[in-house]
């Protein structure tokens, strides 16, 4: 794979400077031959923002036949480089080494929304894959014209067009000039429309396949620049000093000890140590005396589930069906249990950290790892006053942020824009541990009160979800709020409801109570714990309690785990995914507990199944655990995960994010959990807030059920919400006990087992 | 003060401030960024390297602790595997061929410990067990290697094929 930068870009550009004139701007312009934002302020001209709906926008075909491919998705470390460089080339019928993707740069790349929630192949990629067969039906059309042959009559073949002895590459048919499509894009709210249809599956060549993914040889060979590596030339590097408590301002700033190489800059409640050298800020950050308003306004780590019950809150009906309460009270038998998930942490190994260049003429370049470019450009410009035109923000790899850099885009960008703008030079923001420990927008805690009522033969006649969820959808950035700069009031964070309704009763009611954020009722920030989209964001803590409490109607009506899920369901798919896992993982038909079940005496093993459908994409696992209660360790043996995400791009790309996504939900059922006071967050290291290590790694299997025809969804997250509750039910089989609050840990657990 | 190193095989003469954590130097002084910043406090392993004394952490120790020493980055793996080898060059060292060829990376910013680790381990040890692997990566550091992404069912396939590859 060739680098990331937009080929010809750089040297064009000092080209540009050095002659001292600029290039007009049209539609007819190659994107990489457009001026960069930086040029256009430079130059007083407008900067054209790139359309979605030119076709130059996306691909320059270079005259050696190389591809160029634009796209406002990022890349995570899920592999979508890959797999839509291998949709891109499939449509274009060119091999899969041409392409050469540039992901996320938002001078060239067009907005596609948020890379999240698993949808870059299902929506970007969709798109791609139209826009694509738009580009190829152009070139057929350029080739037909060149060669006198009507379209009907071509063929192509890796990048070559033919008819008879008659051929031409498509490099020769373009050598670099930008493309207009020969029926024009047209995008709307029902999606992205093109002339052209994209091949049928039967003539994949190369999707389908498990191609090497294109970032890995460079991430081997520490040639990738993470953007922790980026240096730019006058860079001075910063630390933040965050508040004390999560709603506490400063009340003075002292000054750092004499020899300190270092600088404090202050902007409201922004406090920040800058120096040449990375150390000496470091060191200057931790020497400076802050004193910072009181703030008590958190509920504690044990008070926080009372608190969310008491916090008045807007109730949102997922589900309402027949008569609950008089099926219920009708019942035969009935059951009612309370699960509970903790405030979560993403968790990236490596902190957040960003770029910013602020120049005198108002332009911005910001350097970040960002999961979605385009909005933080938005966001910057917006805290700046500035327009969109005037800022480029240049994604580069970073460390795996899952969901932490999505709404909330980059905190530590935003950060080092107002620490640029006050020096007037570039400014590194580099978050420590704590910083992110503490003051990353974690996964928000959850109530869920299960009732359900039976008949005389076992039957679900009524079922309820009452569920009380913190907000998972902040979008707050910190440079700003804490900067003192208005900003237009993020959208009020709400915790929502996701995903559907796996089983079907014939009484149900389902709610959400949405809870506000903790604290933030007296805070002078627009925020309290903040708490965002993590992995697979409402889902995963609704299917958490959901199927773990269908095995407990399961257990109580005596029936197999797997066979009482299969009774309840009519969609195929769904049959055919928990099928696939049991029949892998041999699953034992029998009810659960087990008859050996015990909670003394030696370590017990136990299975647990779980079924959950995501963003359209089916899963189910089968967890196999030991369980020593004397001790009150949980090891996962083997975990077994079938799933059904319609067209498979790259099986290996999607059998690792299944891997992913089992050993990250395996760590945070087992072990994490966000702990606070009343004035702030306590978990701040790895120590208080520990990891799965990798001697707690299960055999991992994965099925990958075929299914060509329909449609790719998402991958990166259906997996993670059928390991909390197999996990439980695992335990319970082993057992007879059932967990219902997470973590398991292993007091947790030798509590549970008392 | 000077302080002298010899790093990935060159004597080299630094002149950060002698209680910079050896981290700082190697990737602001002198620009190698395989050793990552994860924690500054010893607790992820995503900033090792080789030293004489084998794999050690670099975000807490002060460059002057490790004076004089042999310090290896991932950069410098395969100049190391061909002066093991007395070859003139190697493209890659054996355990970055593992890697790419179990497709271990997922975002990569934790790889550099792992294959530190790694290279640690098959010195002493040429031929490790699945449960000698998940000790080196979980015990026997000052903490364990943390992955993020989950990858540590890929490394422990790659640290095999590594073994393997170095036979
Ligand atoms: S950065 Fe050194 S152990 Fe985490
Ligand atoms: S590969 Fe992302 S943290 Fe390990």
């Amino acid at each position: 794979m060739r680098s990331q930068q937009e080929p010809g870009k750089l040297s064009r550009r000092g080209l540009l400077k050095a002659g001292g004139a600029l290039v007009v701007m049209s539609a007819a312009v190659p994107v990489a031959l457009r001026p960069s934002v930086a040029e256009a302020a430079a130059a007083g001209a407008p900067f054209p923002t790139p359309a979605l709906t030119d076709l130059a926008t996306w691909l320059t075909v270079h005259a050696d036949g190389d591809i160029t491919w634009r796209t406002g998705h990022v890349e995570l470390g899920q592999g979508n480089r890959t797999a839509l460089a291998q949709m891109v080339a499939e449509e274009l019928d060119v091999s899969f080494d041409t392409v050469t993707l540039v992901m996320g740069d938002t001078d060239v790349t067009p907005d596609q929304g948020v890379t999240a929630a698993s949808s870059t192949i299902a929506r970007a990629g969709q798109q791609a894959r139209l826009i694509a067969a738009e580009a190829r039906a152009t070139l057929l059309s350029l080739a037909s014209d060149r060669l006198h042959v009507p379209v009907s009559r071509l063929r192509v073949d890796n990048g070559v067009v033919s008819s008879g002895r008659k051929r031409v590459s498509y490099g020769q048919l373009v050598h670099g000039k930008a493309l207009t499509a020969v029926t024009p894009i047209v995008i709307d709210s029902q999606g992205t429309h093109v002339g052209a249809t994209p091949k049928p599956y039967t003539e994949y060549k190369l999707v389908g396949r498990s191609v090497p993914r294109v970032d890995i040889a460079d991430k081997v060979r520490q040639k990738t620049g993470f953007v922790h590596d980026i240096r730019v030339p006058g860079m001075l590097h910063a630390r933040v000093v965050h508040p004390k408590g999560i709603g506490s301002t400063v009340v003075s700033v002292g000054s750092l000890p004499p020899g300190s190489n270092a600088q404090v800059v202050r902007l409201n409640n922004l406090v920040a140590v800058v120096a040449e050298q990375e150390w000496d800020a470091i060191k200057g950050a931790a020497a400076l005396p802050v004193t910072w308003s009181d703030w008590n306004g958190l509920p504690t780590t044990e008070g926080w589930p009372a608190a969310m019950r008491a916090i008045p809150s807007k109730i949102m009906t997922q589900a309402s069906k027949g008569d609950f309460d008089s099926a219920f009270a009708a019942a035969s038998s009935t059951l009612q249990a309370t699960y509970q998930t903790p405030f979560e942490n993403h968790g990236m190994i490596g902190p957040s950290c960003g770029i910013a260049d602020v120049r005198p003429d108002g332009s911005v370049t910001v350097w970040s790892s960002t999961q979605y470019p385009q909005g933080l450009r938005n966001g910057i410009a917006t805290m700046l006053g500035i327009s969109a035109e005037q800022v480029e923000v240049v994604w580069a790899d970073g460390s795996g942020p899952y969901g932490r850099l999505s709404a909330n885009y980059d905190d530590a960008a935003s950060e080092a824009v107002f620490l640029s703008q006050q020096l007037g030079r570039p400014v590194r923001v580099q978050w420590s541990r704590e910083d992110e420990h503490i003051w990353e927008p974690h996964g928000p805690g959850t109530l869920h009160d299960m009732s359900a009522g039976l008949d005389e033969s076992g039957n679900v006649v009524a079922w309820k979800h009452d569920a009380f969820m913190a907000p998972n959808n902040d979008s707050t950035m910190l440079g700003p709020i804490l900067a003192g700069v208005a900003m237009p009031a993020p959208r009020k964070p709400v915790g929502s409801w996701t995903g559907p309704d796996l089983y079907q009763f014939p009484n149900m009611l389902e709610l959400a109570h949405q809870i506000p954020e903790l604290g933030a009722d007296t805070s002078p920030y627009p925020f309290g714990i903040r708490t965002t989209f993590l992995r697979s964001p409402g889902q995963y803590q609704i299917t958490f309690a959901q199927e773990a409490f269908v095995d407990e109607i399961a257990a109580k009506a005596g029936q197999d785990p797997l066979r009482f899920r299969l009774r309840l369901l009519t969609d195929t798919r769904a049959i055919a995914v928990l099928k696939a896992a049991a029949r892998r993982a041999g699953w034992e038909p029998r009810p659960s507990p087990r008859k050996e079940a015990s909670t003394s005496g030696g370590t017990v093993t136990g299975q647990g199944i779980a079924f959950v459908v995501r963003d359209g994409t089916y899963a189910a696992a089968v967890v196999k655990a030991e369980v020593t209660p004397a001790t009150g360790k949980i090891l996962l043996t083997e975990v077994t995960v079938a799933q059904d995400q319609g067209q498979i791009i790259n099986p290996r790309a999607i059998e690792r994010q299944i891997s992913s996504c089992v050993i990250q939900t395996a760590s945070r059922v087992l072990h994490e959990e966000v702990t606070f006071d009343t004035s702030n967050i306590t978990s701040a290291d790895w120590s208080s807030y520990p990891l799965l290590r990798m001697d707690e790694t299960p055999t991992i299997s994965t099925v990958l059920v075929p299914n060509p025809g329909t449609p790719p969804t998402g991958v990166g997250e259906p997996a993670v919400n059928v390991i909390p509750s197999a996990i439980s039910s695992a335990v319970f089989d082993a057992t007879g006990v059932r967990l219902r609050t997470m973590p398991f840990t292993p007091e947790a657990v030798m509590a549970a087992m008392a | 003060m000077a302080i002298e190193l010899v790093v990935n095989g060159e004597k080299t003469t630094v002149t950060s401030s002698p209680d910079t954590p050896l981290l700082y130097v190697l990737r602001g002084e002198l620009g190698l960024s395989g050793p990552k910043f994860g924690c500054g406090l010893e607790q992820c392993g995503a900033c090792s390297v080789l030293s004489d004394a084998g794999a050690r952490r670099t975000c807490v120790k002060p460059v002057s602790a490790f004076e004089g020493q042999n310090i290896t980055t991932v950069e410098g793996l395969p100049a190391l595997w061909a002066k093991e080898q007395d070859i003139p060059e190697a493209d890659l060292h054996p355990i970055q061929q593992a890697w790419i060829e179990e497709q271990v990376p997922q975002c990569g910013y934790c790889q550099n410990g792992m294959m530190i680790t790694t290279a640690n381990l098959l010195a002493g040890n040429p031929n490790p067990t699945v449960d000698e692997i998940k000790t080196a990566f979980s015990t026997s550091g000052p903490s364990a290697h943390l992955c993020r992404c989950g990858t540590y069912d890929q490394i422990i396939k790659a640290v095999q094929r590594a073994a393997e590859l170095m036979a």
